[in-house]
Formats: C-alpha cells, sequence, structure tokens
C-alpha cells in the first residue's frame, strides 16, 4: 500500500542479465511498426475477457435469429393447458402465465432488445459523424451555433423524450429507436468533433489540401477513417445503455407492449409470479444481464485495445 | 468564474423554453382531446373545453401556457380533477427527493471508497472483488435489483419492510436499488482516475517527505482524483430520477415517479408536461450545480474562465 508504483513493475534480477542478441540489420533491430488497427486487434485478442464477452455475443445474435429451430413452439401461442411449466420437455425455459413458450419469447425479446441496441447505436454513428465532423472541420462560426445547439439538446432527459413521443407516436419499437438516437447522437458528435480538432492541423492533410481536395472529400477520405477507433468504442458501449433503455421503458409498460416478448414486458409480466415460478423472471433477466454484461467488457475491451497507453503483454 | 456561471445559467433558461415548446406542441400533436368520450353530452364537453381553455387557437394556448409557466404554474390535472399540477409535484416529490438524496450520498460515499481501496490494492484480490462488483452494478438493471432484493431479503428473510416509506429501514433496499449503478460508476471512475493520480511526481514527494500512506491517498491523491466524479454527478442525478420512476413502482412509494407513470398512461397531458419540465429542471440544475463544483475544484477551470 505504501508504495504503489514500485511494487507493479518489479526491477530485474542482475544475476540473471542476458545480453540481446546481436541483430544482422538496423531494419530488424527496430521494433515492428503496425497500423492503429492492427495494434487494437492484436490486443483485443489477447484480452481473454473481452474475447469471451464477444463470443458469447456472436451466439447470442445466432441463436437470437435462430431459435424457432429449437423449439416448436410460437412465441405468442397461448396454451392456458400449459401453464407455469417448469423449463424441461419440449418447453426449454418452461412457459409463463399463459403458457407461452418461454424460450421462445426469450429469444424474440433478445431480437427486439438487439435490434434495438444496435439500430440506435448505428444512427447515432451516422448522425454523430455527419454533425460532429463538420464541427471539428469547420469550426468557427458553424462550430459555435451547433454546440449551442447541441447543448441545449443534450440537456433534455432522454426518458422524457421517449415517453413524449411515446405519446405521440405510440409506442414501440420505431419511437424507441428514435427517442434514443434523438439524444443519442450528441455525445458521438463531440467525440467525433474533439477527434477532427486534433487530427485537422495534421501534415498528411496538408498534403490532401495543397494536391486540391475540397473540404467534405478531406473530412470524410482522410479524418473520418482516422477517428473510427474512438467512435467504435462509443458505439459498443451504446449498444448496452440502449437495451437497458428499451428493457426499462418496457418493464415501465411505455415501450413494447404485451403481446410482443421484450426483456422488459417479460420481467414486469413475471412480478407477481416469480417468487412461486422463478423461471419466469430468470430467463429473462438472465439473458439480459448477460447481455448488458457482455456488451459492457466487450466495449472496455475495445477501449484499452485502442488506448495508446495500453500495450500488448 | 461569474461569466462562467451566467453563461451556463442562460444555456439553462434556453433549454427550458425549448423543452417546454417541444412538450407543448408534441402534446398538441396528439390526437383528440381529454374529453373526448361518447358518453359525454356534447355541451358538457365544449364547457368542459371552455374551463381548461382548449377552444383557443393553439398560439393563443400557448401563450397562456408560456404565460403560467413563468409564473410558476404548471396547470390543472384533467384526471385527479380539484388539483394542481404544482400540487401533486409538492406532495410526492418530498418522497422522491428524500430517497434520491440519500442515494446520491450513499453513492458518492461508498463509490469513493470503492474506487479507492481498489486503486491502493491493485490487482490484488480486493481489487479484482471491486472491478467485479462494479462491472455487475453496471450490468444488473435495477428493476431486477428492486425485485429480486425485494422478495429475499424483505419477503422471505423478513430482515426489511417489503414496501412503503415508513421508518428508517424502509429507505435500505430502495437506496441499494437505486444506488447500485451510480456506485459502480463512481467506482470504476475513481479507481482509474486515483490510478493515474498515485503514479504523479507530486505523490512521490509526498512519500519521501514521509507522510503516511492514508494521508497521502486523501489529501493528495483523493482530492485530484474527484474530478471525474463531479463531473458525473450531472448525470448521476438522471440516473437515479429515472431510477426512481421504477423503484417507486416496486417498493410502492408514493413519489412523484410513480405519478409520472401513471400520467402516461392516463395521458393527464398537464401532468406529463408538468412532471417532464419539473424533472428537467431539477436534472438542469444538478448538472449547473456540477459544473460549478467542476471550476471550483478544478483549478485550471478558474483560471481560464477568469481570463476569458
Amino acid at each position: 500500500m505504501d508504495n504503489v508504483n514500485e511494487k507493479r513493475r518489479p526491477l530485474p534480477d542482475p544475476s540473471k542479465f542476458v545480453p540481446l542478441k546481436k541483430r544482422d540489420s538496423a531494419q530488424q533491430q527496430m521494433a515492428p511498426s503496425y497500423t492503429t488497427w492492427k495494434l487494437a486487434m492484436m490486443k483485443l485478442t489477447a484480452n481473454k475477457f473481452a474475447m469471451g464477452a464477444g463470443v458469447v455475443l456472436a451466439l447470442m445474435i445466432i441463436v437470437a435469429w435462430s431459435y424457432p429451430l429449437f423449439t416448436p413452439h410460437n412465441f405468442r401461442d397461448q396454451s392456458l393447458l400449459n401453464t407455469f411449466l417448469p423449463p424441461g420437455g419440449s418447453y426449454i425455459f418452461g412457459t409463463d402465465d399463459l403458457g407461452r413458450d418461454l424460450f421462445a419469447r426469450s429469444w424474440k425479446g433478445a431480437q427486439i432488445s438487439l435490434t434495438v441496441g444496435i439500430l440506435a447505436a448505428i444512427a447515432d454513428v451516422i448522425l454523430g459523424i455527419i454533425i460532429g465532423g463538420i464541427m471539428g472541420y469547420f469550426g468557427g462560426k458553424v462550430d459555435e451555433v451547433l454546440n449551442k445547439i447541441t447543448e441545449v439538446l443534450y440537456s433534455i432527459p432522454y426518458l422524457l423524450v421517449v415517453i413524449l413521443l411515446g405519446v405521440v407516436l405510440g409506442q414501440g419499437m420505431f419511437t424507441l429507436i428514435l427517442a434514443l438516437v434523438a439524444t443519442g447522437w450528441i455525445n458521438m458528435a463531440w467525440i467525433v468533433r474533439g477527434q477532427i480538432m486534433q487530427l485537422k492541423n495534421q501534415e498528411y492533410v496538408l498534403a490532401a489540401r495543397s494536391m486540391g481536395s475540397g473540404g467534405f472529400r478531406i473530412l470524410f477520405k482522410h479524418l473520418i477513417p482516422n477517428t473510427m477507433g474512438p467512435i467504435i468504442v462509443t458505439m459498443t458501449l451504446t449498444v448496452p445503455s440502449a437495451i437497458f433503455a428499451e428493457a426499462f421503458l418496457s418493464f415501465l409498460g411505455l415501450g413494447v407492449q404485451s403481446p410482443a416478448a421484450s426483456w422488459g414486458v417479460m420481467i414486469n409480466d413475471s412480478l407477481s409470479t416469480w417468487q412461486l415460478y422463478p423461471w419466469t423472471m430468470l430467463f429473462p433477466a438472465g439473458l439480459l444481464c448477460i447481455a448488458m454484461l457482455a456488451f459492457n467488457i466487450f466495449g472496455d475491451g475495445l477501449r484499452d485495445a485502442f488506448d495508446p497507453k495500453t500495450r500488448v503483454e | 468564474m461569474i461569466r462562467f456561471i451566467g453563461r451556463r445559467f442562460l444555456n439553462i433558461l434556453l433549454s427550458l423554453f425549448v423543452l417546454a415548446t417541444l412538450t407543448f406542441f408534441l402534446m398538441q400533436a396528439v390526437p383528440g382531446d381529454p374529453f373526448l368520450d361518447e358518453k359525454t353530452p356534447k355541451a358538457a364537453r365544449e364547457a368542459m373545453l371552455a374551463v381548461y381553455g382548449l377552444d383557443q387557437p393553439v398560439w393563443k394556448q400557448y401563450g397562456i401556457y408560456l404565460g403560467n409557466l413563468i409564473q410558476g404554474n404548471l396547470g390543472i390535472s384533467y384526471k385527479t380533477p380539484g388539483q394542481t399540477v404544482n400540487q401533486i409535484i409538492s406532495q410526492s416529490f418530498i418522497y422522491s427527493a428524500k430517497l434520491g438524496g440519500i442515494a446520491v450520498v450513499v453513492s458518492v460515499i461508498v463509490g469513493v471508497a470503492l474506487g479507492m481501496i481498489s486503486a491502493m490494492y491493485n490487482r490484488k484480490l480486493i481489487d479484482k472483488l471491486a472491478v467485479v462488483i462494479s462491472i455487475l452494478g453496471i450490468s444488473i438493471p435495477n428493476f431486477v435489483v428492486a425485485s429480486v432484493t425485494q422478495y429475499y431479503i424483505a419477503a422471505e428473510w423478513r430482515l426489511l419492510p417489503v414496501s412503503g416509506l415508513n421508518g428508517p429501514l424502509s429507505y435500505v433496499l430502495p437506496t441499494l436499488a437505486l444506488s447500485a449503478l451510480p456506485i459502480a460508476f463512481i467506482a470504476r471512475l475513481t479507481r482509474s482516475s486515483m490510478l493515474e493520480v498515485l503514479t504523479a511526481d507530486y505523490i512521490r514527494t509526498a512519500k519521501a517527505k514521509g507522510l503516511s500512506p492514508i494521508r497521502i491517498t486523501l489529501r493528495h491523491g483523493l482530492r485530484n482524483a474527484i474530478l471525474p466524479v463531479v463531473t458525473y454527478l450531472g448525470p448521476m442525478s438522471a440516473n437515479i430520477i429515472t431510477g426512481s420512476v421504477v423503484v417507486e413502482k416496486i417498493y410502492n412509494v408514493p413519489g412523484l415517479g410513480q405519478f409520472f407513470t401513471n400520467s402516461v398512461t392516463n395521458r393527464d397531458y398537464p401532468l406529463i408536461m408538468g412532471i417532464t419540465l419539473f424533472y428537467a429542471i431539477i436534472l438542469m440544475f444538478a448538472r449547473f450545480l456540477a459544473d460549478v463544483g467542476y471550476a471550483m475544484v478544478d483549478p485550471r477551470m478558474k483560471k481560464s474562465t477568469k481570463g476569458g
């Protein structure tokens, strides 16, 4: 505790000193150089936690869209003779109060949650890149005006926007995505803006300009591709918050509506029954937690991978 | 500093105006009106519309609405007759405020402590445990935390009250559900900034001076590591407010969150608008305080705002 920094990296034992091998050419003595992407991918693949999370996510996406192969039941078919069946038999996750198959419903819910999360994140990125790019590259008055607008919009809490839009447009997946994007793109725009501001005075931009490239060409061909790292990281971390927002609103009855299956709807449906029939909550809540956990860990791994301060071990 | 505060304040007013306008016209866009009911006679309906000023042209209604708003009058609830939105908010907000306030204090204290311990024992077992706790806190939704703890701790083991807000013990579970996410977030923020600070030169100097480790971490480390936590205070209040909506539902707390969800399902427009604006005011105020706090804690901010 008293010497935190010294303990972390112990000095090598001098008795075990091994001289470096003599290298043949100057080229071999240089450390190999990698592109940002390659380096990031190396760091990411070395991170076992993040890779595990990535595998879990991939599996989840595959099962979410292929679940009808594993169950004969439909997610909305009710069967009042088969209510509250425990997991087993043809009902892999059991059934709920209306005899609906929880396996089908849970994975249908995964489809909805993942769609909302991923579509919202992609829309955020597109809007954020365009507006943040313009803000960062052109600067000056344009930046000032857009900055003011985004500041005002950012201060409006997303929950309020979702609820207001839900009242007007009707509750459902589309409204949810719209509301999440309406407030979510701003953060992305600010990140892109900051990145572009750092990059726009680099030599390669000057070179491109002296070759006669126009503003938008420089922006989209030269600057944006170099900001993709932080953008992808932010995107991965947007997905779990969007998934949470979907579940949260559906739980309150303000998002996706029953009989459509969504994790939030299912958890809400199970509130009065799960004490006796725990599987009605276990599966949707468990999948929700796993999805959030996996996205968070994977996003953290990506962030570390793009962080120049971390190294490949 | 004063310039900075003034600019922020102006921003808040502007945001509120935008939100108020947005809310008003969104509500106008909803088809039908609150008294559209087959059983209501036409004359009665017109009388009702006249009472609430809904027979006026939209622009006039907007003017009246803004005028009332400036005077702090949020209108009358359609569905709970005889009660103004202001009354409903003032009656129910006390519960939400108490719960939210406690959650804020608990989140900051526990989060910072967890993050500090985690940084001091970097990569040891305690640190790993703290990291796991914080990842779980971020990944498990508060409504799951709330319903599971309610069942096991309150209903099954009878350790704490199941619902309502009577007596200090009944605050424990709702606070836990509300502060799980902020604790996790603050712990992560504190940990990473503390790790950075602890490798700084002035910490080495302090150590060389022979100060005790506790003194170093508290006086030199924490003071500098706390900055990111201060910036998180704004978003945190948003998290706690949104969280309170579900937690109040699960623990049956008669707070503002309950009224908000009910007003949406009842389509009680003045109540929706009123509570929306009220939440926005609180949130913006919290962000404003966080900004001012940041400016006061960070010496660099002070300098630059004074100069510019």
